[in-house]
Formats: structure tokens, C-alpha cells, sequence
């Protein structure tokens, strides 16, 4: 620390490389201890060697080493420890002196790749958390060429991209609407027709991808029903590093990023910019408008880290996205056809400031502020005379203030409790004013490890809000672990998904079919209008009789295995049921005098996922892997399957009759798929530095839409046909600098009209230069 | 690969735990019963679609089920039809739509197994509900919206329409396809405005039964 100077690691090296040459020379000794990153607590059995000599040693259980007999020189002194990101420190050891040493790992966890900090809010070990995670580490990410989180999230076993309105993502059988996607631990916001679009997120900056199955309502509120994909961004080694990329694919597809970082004792600072275009493709040549349109799209995401003392540490972040696309579209009017331009553009930013305080080892504090917003504007107009044909915005803010605090009080137990306040606002073409809506919650969790094999995680959440009925998440996991082959884990809890904007706020009339939709909070206000107006011939439910709405919510049950028989083998397998009410759809309020309905939003439906999601892993070679997914998913409408029970479902079979649907007929939700799974083969070869990753990707049938007018799915029409599709990547490093990857993904051209996402194949190249140069 | 019969074990349980959840029925047999089918009546088909509050009334299409044809429009104040049909609306002939004796329910059923019109229930056509009940879900259609295909009038399976007729003569119908030409509603063809067949156009079976009494 004493000599910062550009050329210092390199002298170190070559120092240390010298040293058995001065063996002969005056010893001295280094001592110190090695703490964990966030709790503070010691970190035994840590590895402890000075590079290029044979001298090493290992942590006691209160952190603490020693090394004596060292001869005086320079040395570069790498910590390692299972779980933990090595450690590099330039050590000048003098004659006669006790070098003293305090090690925190790393002061994040942002690099490690076996803690896990979504499922409890505070960082365990993989192994200790009892509940199912996945985690997707940067070398999967990297290994597969990805540009965006939907590509990666696609290859996952269990998970499904489905296009409704943007790349939405499916977890055991619940769509887009009911997964919270966090970027460092806060939610992306900003939905379109319930859809968190993941082609927003770049996946250039990523350190990790945390994945939580079932619910975790319990720590963080609405939407997180069915699961929480936690994205972690790349943290800083000590020293400067950063990266420069390109790569190119087919459809004029470009994707530009750069990312530079520097890290010492007490600052931690970096910044990232990407940019995204392509030139779109279109399925459809006989109309006009593409099937995906032209666009660019920018990130830039800067983060900072200062730690202004032992016990205080501010961390602040921030992100800003911006996308524009632009299209042409034909439409009729007065029976001709007219042409119009789109412009659709949509942005979105957050502000994430985090003071972190620990007085000492056993206790932290945090305060979270997070400030987040997300628009999009979208205008038609005419090409002839470029007058606006329709123009609509939506701007949504969110800003949530946040204490958290955990108590680390021993192996054992760990406590954790916060509060939070939020308030959230929209303003849109559809809504009246600008709406704005608050909340006031509190959870707490109790991690508990009786013994070595045992975990358990109960806590709870308790959202109070302004525009629904108050909710109460639970959670109970429990974890046991008998050997290290085997490792069981149970879990239930209970998930919500507050009411949407729209199913507050829509005040929406269909111009051409005359029917009216409002949301639960404007539908008296506006129902009274229309009666005003004499537009209203018969009331079905008097608005002053409903029920104040209430989220949606589930109980859930998950249940695990994992085991490892050997070395190079590993299974698991994780069964799943979730139990959905109250989900919300519109029904009939009003009749109108033109003969159509006003409707609005109700909890009625109730709805059932269960399955089961397995995964193997079988290193065949070294360096070569060959991995396998499946999930069976079985998924049901208890009042549609109670009807056809029932005997009061019907369809009309291929000789026009009509005859009742049968139970085994009843093919569950639309949307999913009975069957899904995945083949990889993953081969690394380090004597030439490449690596190969081959995927298959197999998608089963899945019910389009209801084509026969009962709506249920039922009929062999109503299924879209299964496929496969297999993608190719190979990577090669040159140096310890340059790395190119090339690849096809879709490599044999599979495109369906039922998925628009299939763009057909798609060849591509690219190349990353890093640059990394620690300073002591 | 030993290992594979690992893997699929506890996926066999759970297919063998899945499946019990669920029990077959038997579908009954239909009895084939000869029928009257009326195909692409058009029903105010030449309306340009646009606001309904500026829209011109709508022009109804009078159709007759003891005569199986289209009545003039100059006959709309007589008994000669039974039912009128304008976009997804029907009429009966009678309360306020009209002269006769007119009235309708829908029950839920396969159109050949009901052997006997229902004694009660019938609705006249009224100021605040017509017999046939309008709106998705609520009388004989479906409508999509954003579902697949998107904004689509299909027929609801299974919903029969019981009428009198302007005359008292029992009657059963069934409405197969509110699309020219019958079409298949599940193809690309169907789902993409371009290539839809014009809408407004109605396919029905229908029994009618001339001797006053209930029996089909």
C-alpha cells in the first residue's frame, strides 16, 4: 500500500518469483486475520500462500495466521477460501518485523459465486439456504455469447419465455405478472400488459443471476408469487479493470458495450454504457409492419462504493435506459388503406443511494432510498401529411425508502427485520390525472442452524396500502442436510401480486364495439357518469355493494432434492404447487343502451400450477459436461375443470356436433407448455484456450387460444406445435486479454407463427478485449 | 448411464401422482337428429365499424325459421319472422321488438339431446334485456379480444336457444359460426384480419317443431 504505482503488481510478481534467490537473506513474519465480507465474522480454514514460493498456511477458527521465516522481500500473498473470490495483497516483508494483516475477502459479494443474497436478504452459502436457487454465474453467461437476460433465462430449465407484449418470463406455470425481476436487489419496474420485458436488460454487465422459485412475498412484497430473478452487476477487483466488447449478428444486429472500474481501501467506482441496434425482421412480408421492428436501445449504469470508515459505508447506483423503435403500419379508413409511421420509444432509470452501518461485527443497518421511473410514448402518424393519427404516453414513478437490519448474534441465529414506505404514481393516456398510491410495510426473518445439518427460515411481510386490501406473507423453510450427498429442503409461503394500474385505474371505452372498461377504484365515479348521461339501461351490481379488491394471492409448496453422489455427478429435483385465488378478471357491471357491457375488475378465479423441475449434471471428461432438464408442468382453472366435471363445458367435434368436454380433454392453462426440457453439452479445452457450448432447448405444446368459443383449452386445434432449438457458441481466448466468441443460435432455422420470437438463424461473432491492472 | 433411471424415478412418481388428479368421463353419444341449417345470413353486414355513438341505426336482417328464409324488410311490423339479427344482436318477434309471440331462453346442452323445449323461462324482448342476452360470456358468443384469435366472435359450444316463435311454435337453434363461410376458427388464416372472411354473417342449426307442442 505504501508504493502505488502502475508497474507495482508486475514488480511484485517478478520479486516474488526471485525470492527462493534470497532465501538465504533475514526473515521476517506476516500475521493476520481474515473476516468475512458482511458479517465481519472470522473465516476459518482460509487458504493463505505467497505466490511463487512453496510457503503457505491456513486460517485458524478465529481468522487468525501467522507465516514466519520469511525471508525479507516482496511478496504477492493470495487468500483463498471455497465460496469466496481470491484475494491478491502485495506484502513487503523486512527483516525482523511482524507484517500485520486485516483481510475482509472482498467487500462485496458481488463476485461470489456460491453466497446467495436473494432468498434471505443477507448473504449465505448456497448450501444454507433452504429453499430452491439457482444461480447463473458470468462464465454461463459469457459462455453462451448472450446480449439480453431473456436469452439467458431461456436456456434455464423450468423457465419459458413467452411474447406477450415483450419477452415476459414463465416460472412453474405463472406468467410474467407474478415474477419480480431485481437489479441489485431493487425492482425493475415498468410493465406493459403485465410483462417485465427482459430484452430491456443487458446481460453485458452482469456478475451473476440469482433465480428464487415459490413465492418470496414474505421479504419482498407484491409480484414476487412465483418467484425473483435477482440480477447482481459486476463489482470491482482492487486496482483498475474494465473491458471493451462488440459483437454482430445476423438482421443488422450490433451491440456495443464498454465498462471500466477502479477499486482501492476505501473508493470503489465504475461505470458501464451499452448500446443495442438491430434492423428487426419480419415474418409476415405481406404487411407492412415487421414482425420486429428497427430499434436502438442505450444503457448506461455508473456505481459507486465509499467506505468512509470501518463501520460506515455509502453505496450509490444508478441505471438509465432508453429504447426507440420505429415501424409502418396500414390501417383502414372510409375502406381505403392508409398508411401510417409508429414511433415507439420507452425509457426507464432508477437511483439506488445505500448507507451501510456496522457498529460491530454482529449488527447491520442499512438505509435504502430507491427512486425509480419508467415511460414509454408511442405516435402514429399519417405518412401523407404527417399529422398524428393517435398519440399515448405512460409514466410511472416509484420511490421506496428502506431500513433493514440484521443481527448476526452466532452461528446459529440471524435475525433480520425492516421497514419500508413506498408511494407510486402513473399518469397515462388511459388514466384520468396523475393516480398515486402508497404503502407501509414491515417483514422479519429468523434464520436458525441448530446443528450443522439443519436450516430453517421463517419470517413474514405485512404491506399495508392505500388502494387494496392489507396482505400478510409467511414463510417457513426448512433445510436438512445429512451428508454431503445428499441435501433435502421443504418450503411453504404465501405470495401476493397487488392489483395492477390498469385493474385501478382503467377508465377505457372501445371506440369501434362500444363496450367500457374501469378500473375498481373509478368504476362508481364513472359508472355514475354514463347513468348521467342516460347511457346506461340496467345496473347488474351496484358499485356501493362491491367489495373493496383484494391482491392476488397464493399459497405455495415446494419441496427439494439435491444430490451428489460423486464428484462429477449431480441431480435436482424440486416438486412444486402453487394454490392461486383471487385472481382478478373483469365481469359485467352494467348494461349499456347500445347493448354492451360495462365491466370491471373482481377476484373470482382461482387457479392451480404444480410440477416438478429436475436437472443432472454429469462431468463425462474433464472439461467436458452434459447436462439435462426436464419439467413436467400440470396447471388448471378449478372453476373451468369443476364446469367440465360438471358435464357443462361443450365443444363441437370434427363432424360439427357438439359433445361434452371430458376432464381428460381439459388441457390446463394457455400458454403452457405440459413438457419442457434441455440438453447441453458444454466442452473446455484448456491446452488451446476454447471452449464449445452446445444447447438444445426443447419447448412442448402449448394451447394458443380458445378457437372454439367455450374458453377452455380443449380442443387439438388449440395447441401450438412443440419444438426444438438448438444453439452454438464457441469462445476462444487469445492471451490473457482478448477473447472472441462466434456461434448460431436457432441452428436449424426453427420459426412457428405461434412464437414471433423466433426470428429464424441467427450467426454471430464477436470480441472482448479486458483489461485488468491491480494496484496493492 | 446408469443415472438415467435416477433422473426419471421421482419424475415417474410425479407423473403417477399428477395423473390421479384427474378422472375420465365418458362423452356421451349424440343422437342424430335431422336439422335445418340457415348458412351465412348476413346480419347489417355492410356496417363500416367506427364510433356507435355516431353510428346509423342498425339494419336488421328478418328471418323466419317456419318459412327457413329471409322475410322483407317492409314485413319487420308483422308476424312473418321469428328472429332479427344485427351484428351479434337477435331479436324475437315480440314484447317491444315486435308483433308476435316471441320469447327465448338459453340453456346449456347438446343441441340433439334436448328433446323437449322447457315448459318456463321464457324472456320477452325489453327495455332492459333482451331475451337473447348480449355481451362475451353472457348469451350465445365469445369474444376474444387480445386472446387467440384476436377479437373474434365465436360461438359458444353447448349454448342452445329455445324460442317461440311469432306464431307460438316451439323452436331450438344453435349458432355455429358468426363468419362467412363457416370458417375454421383455429387457422393463420383466421386469426390475421387480412385473410378473416367478413363477419355479420350467421350459420345455424335449428329444429322447429309445427305441431304446438314442445317435443323436438
Amino acid at each position: 500500500m505504501k508504493f502505488i504505482t502502475l508497474c507495482g503488481w508486475l514488480s511484485g510478481l517478478l520479486i516474488a518469483g526471485f525470492s527462493p534467490l534470497l532465501s538465504m537473506a533475514q526473515s521476517g513474519a506476516i500475521s493476520g486475520e481474515i473476516r468475512h465480507p458482511m458479517t465481519q465474522l472470522p473465516v476459518a480454514d482460509a487458504n493463505i500462500r505467497l505466490k511463487g514460493t512453496d510457503m503457505g498456511s491456513s486460517t485458524a477458527a478465529d481468522g487468525g495466521f501467522l507465516l514466519q521465516q520469511i525471508p525479507e522481500g516482496t511478496y504477492q500473498l493470495i487468500v483463498s477460501h471455497v465460496g469466496f473470490s481470491p484475494w491478491q495483497q502485495k506484502v513487503t516483508v523486512r527483516s525482523g518485523q511482524t507484517q500485520n494483516l486485516r483481510i475482509s475477502l472482498t467487500e462485496s459479494a458481488e463476485a461470489l459465486t456460491d453466497v446467495v443474497v436473494t432468498a434471505t436478504r443477507t448473504e449465505r452459502s448456497v448450501d444454507e439456504v433452504p429453499m430452491p436457487v439457482q444461480v447463473i454465474t458470468e462464465e454461463e453467461i459469457e459462455r453462451i455469447g448472450s446480449l439480453r437476460l431473456n436469452e439467458v433465462l431461456q436456456e434455464q430449465t423450468g423457465l419459458q419465455m413467452i411474447s406477450d407484449h415483450g419477452a415476459g418470463l414463465q416460472m412453474q406455470g405463472l406468467s410474467s405478472d407474478y415474477i419480480l425481476i431485481l437489479i441489485d436487489g431493487e425492482p425493475v419496474i415498468g410493465r406493459t400488459a403485465g410483462t417485465t420485458d427482459l430484452t430491456r436488460l443487458t446481460v453485458n454487465n452482469i456478475a451473476r443471476i440469482e433465480i428464487i422459485r415459490g413465492p418470496a412475498s414474505s421479504l419482498y412484497g407484491s409480484e414476487a408469487m412465483a418467484g425473483v430473478v435477482n440480477i447482481i452487476t459486476k463489482g470491482n477487483e482492487p486496482g483498475w479493470n474494465g473491458n471493451l466488447g462488440a459483437q454482430y449478428r445476423s438482421f443488422g444486429t450490433w451491440d456495443t458495450h464498454a465498462e471500466a472500474g477502479y477499486r482501492n481501501d476505501k473508493l470503489s467506482t465504475r461505470i458501464f454504457v451499452n448500446r443495442l441496434s438491430s434492423q428487426g425482421y419480419d415474418l409476415n412480408p405481406e404487411t407492412i409492419s415487421q414482425t420486429v421492428a428497427p430499434y436502438q436501445a442505450y444503457t448506461f449504469s455508473p456505481k459507486v462504493t465509499y467506505r468512509m470508515n470501518d463501520q460506515l459505508t455509502l453505496r450509490l447506483s444508478g441505471r438509465y435506459f432508453r429504447e426507440q423503435r420505429e415501424d409502418e403500419l396500414d390501417i383502414t379508413q372510409n375502406e381505403t388503406a392508409v398508411r401510417l409511421a409508429s414511433e415507439d420509444a420507452q425509457h426507464d432509470w432508477n437511483v439506488l443511494p445505500i448507507l451501510e452501518y456496522r457498529p460491530t461485527d454482529h449488527h447491520k443497518l442499512q438505509f435504502r432510498h430507491y427512486a425509480a421511473g419508467y415511460g414509454t410514448q408511442s405516435d402514429l402518424i399519417y405518412q401523407v401529411d404527417g399529422q398524428t393519427y393517435d398519440a399515448s404516453y405512460f409514466d410511472q414513478t416509484f420511490r421506496r425508502s428502506e431500513v433493514q437490519y440484521d443481527w448476526y448474534r452466532n452461528d446459529q441465529h440471524v435475525i433480520t427485520g425492516g421497514l419500508g414506505y413506498l408511494t407510486e404514481a402513473v399518469e397515462a393516456t388511459r388514466y384520468d390525472n396523475t393516480n398515486q398510491f402508497t404503502s407501509t410495510y414491515a417483514f422479519a426473518q429468523y434464520q436458525w442452524q441448530p446443528t450443522d445439518r439443519w436450516n430453517v427460515v421463517g419470517g413474514g411481510r405485512f404491506d399495508a396500502h392505500s388502494a387494496y386490501a392489507n396482505r400478510l406473507s409467511p414463510k417457513l423453510a426448512i433445510g436438512y442436510h445429512p451428508n454431503d450427498h445428499i441435501s433435502l429442503q421443504a418450503s411453504f409461503g404465501g405470495g401476493y401480486k397487488a392489483p395492477d394500474f390498469r385493474q385501478l385505474l382503467l377508465a377505457f371505452t372501445n371506440p369501434v364495439a362500444g363496450y367500457s372498461v374501469f378500473g375498481s377504484r373509478v368504476v362508481a365515479e364513472k359508472l355514475a357518469a354514463l347513468e348521467a348521461q342516460g347511457q346506461i339501461q340496467t345496473v347488474l351490481i351496484d358499485p356501493a355493494t362491491i367489495e373493496e379488491i383484494r391482491a392476488e394471492s397464493s399459497l405455495a409448496y415446494n419441496v427439494g432434492v439435491k444430490l451428489k453422489p460423486g464428484k462429477s455427478f449431480t441431480l435436482k429435483a424440486n416438486l412444486f404447487r402453487n394454490d392461486i385465488q383471487d385472481l382478478i378478471e373483469t365481469s359485467p357491471i352494467a348494461r349499456k343502451t347500445n347493448g354492451q357491457h360495462v365491466f370491471s375488475y373482481f377476484n373470482y378465479a382461482q387457479v392451480v400450477t404444480q410440477g416438478i423441475e429436475a436437472q443432472a449434471d454429469y462431468e463425462l471428461l474433464p472439461g467436458f459436461t452434459i447436462g439435462a432438464g426436464y419439467q413436467y408442468l400440470d396447471t388448471r382453472d378449478k372453476e373451468a375443470y369443476q364446469q367440465i366435471k360438471n358435464g357443462d363445458v361443450f365443444q363441437r367435434n370434427e363432424n360439427n356436433q357438439t359433445v361434452r368436454v371430458t376432464t381428460a380433454a381439459y388441457g390446463g392453462l394457455f400458454n403452457r407448455s405440459r413438457h419442457s426440457g434441455n440438453v447441453k453439452l458444454f466442452y473446455t479445452n484448456t491446452r488451446y484456450d476454447f471452449s464449445v457450448a452446445l444447447r438444445g432447448l426443447y419447448r412442448g405444446r402449448w394451447g394458443m387460444g380458445d378457437f372454439n368459443g367455450n374458453s377452455v383449452l380443449d380442443d387439438e386445434r388449440e395447441y401450438a406445435d412443440g419444438y426444438w432449438l438448438f444453439n452454438l457458441a464457441v469462445h476462444k481466448n487469445l492471451g490473457e486479454w482478448l477473447r472472441l466468441e462466434s456461434g448460431v443460435n436457432n441452428l436449424f432455422g426453427q420459426t412457428t407463427a405461434n412464437e414471433p420470437a423466433l426470428a429464424g438463424r441467427i450467426f454471430f461473432a464477436g470480441i472482448q478485449w479486458n483489461f485488468n491492472q491491480v494496484t496493492p | 448411464m446408469k443415472y438415467l433411471f435416477h433422473t426419471c424415478y421421482p419424475l415417474f412418481f410425479a407423473l403417477l401422482f399428477l395423473a390421479a388428479c384427474s378422472e375420465d368421463e365418458e362423452a356421451p353419444t349424440p343422437v342424430a337428429l335431422e336439422v335445418e341449417e340457415a348458412t351465412d345470413i348476413p346480419a347489417d353486414a355492410d356496417v363500416v365499424s367506427g364510433d356507435p355513438s355516431q353510428a346509423p341505426p342498425p339494419e336488421y336482417t328478418f328471418y323466419s325459421l317456419e318459412q327457413g328464409a329471409i322475410i322483407d324488410k317492409a314485413d319487420s311490423n308483422s308476424t312473418q319472422w321469428d328472429i332479427a339479427l344485427a351484428g351479434t344482436t337477435i331479436l324475437v318477434n315480440g314484447g317491444i321488438s315486435g308483433p308476435g309471440q316471441g320469447a327465448a331462453q338459453i340453456i346449456e346442452g347438446i343441441f340433439e339431446e334436448i328433446e323437449e323445449a322447457p315448459e318456463s323461462g321464457y324472456q320477452t324482448d325489453s327495455e332492459s334485456e333482451l331475451a337473447i342476452p348480449g355481451g362475451s360470456g353472457n348469451g350465445w358468443y365469445t369474444y376474444t379480444a387480445e386472446g387467440n384469435p384476436p377479437n373474434a366472435i365465436l360461438p359458444i359450444p353447448g349454448r342452445v336457444i329455445v324460442l317461440r316463435t311469432a306464431e307460438g311454435n316451439y323452436a331450438k337453434m344453435e349458432i355455429l359460426s358468426y363468419y362467412a363461410g363457416n370458417p375454421d376458427t383455429s387457422t393463420e388464416e383466421f386469426a390475421s384480419f387480412q385473410t378473416r372472411p367478413d363477419d355479420r354473417y350467421y350459420t345455424f342449426n335449428y329444429v322447429i317443431q309445427t305441431d304446438g307442442s314442445r317435443n323436438f
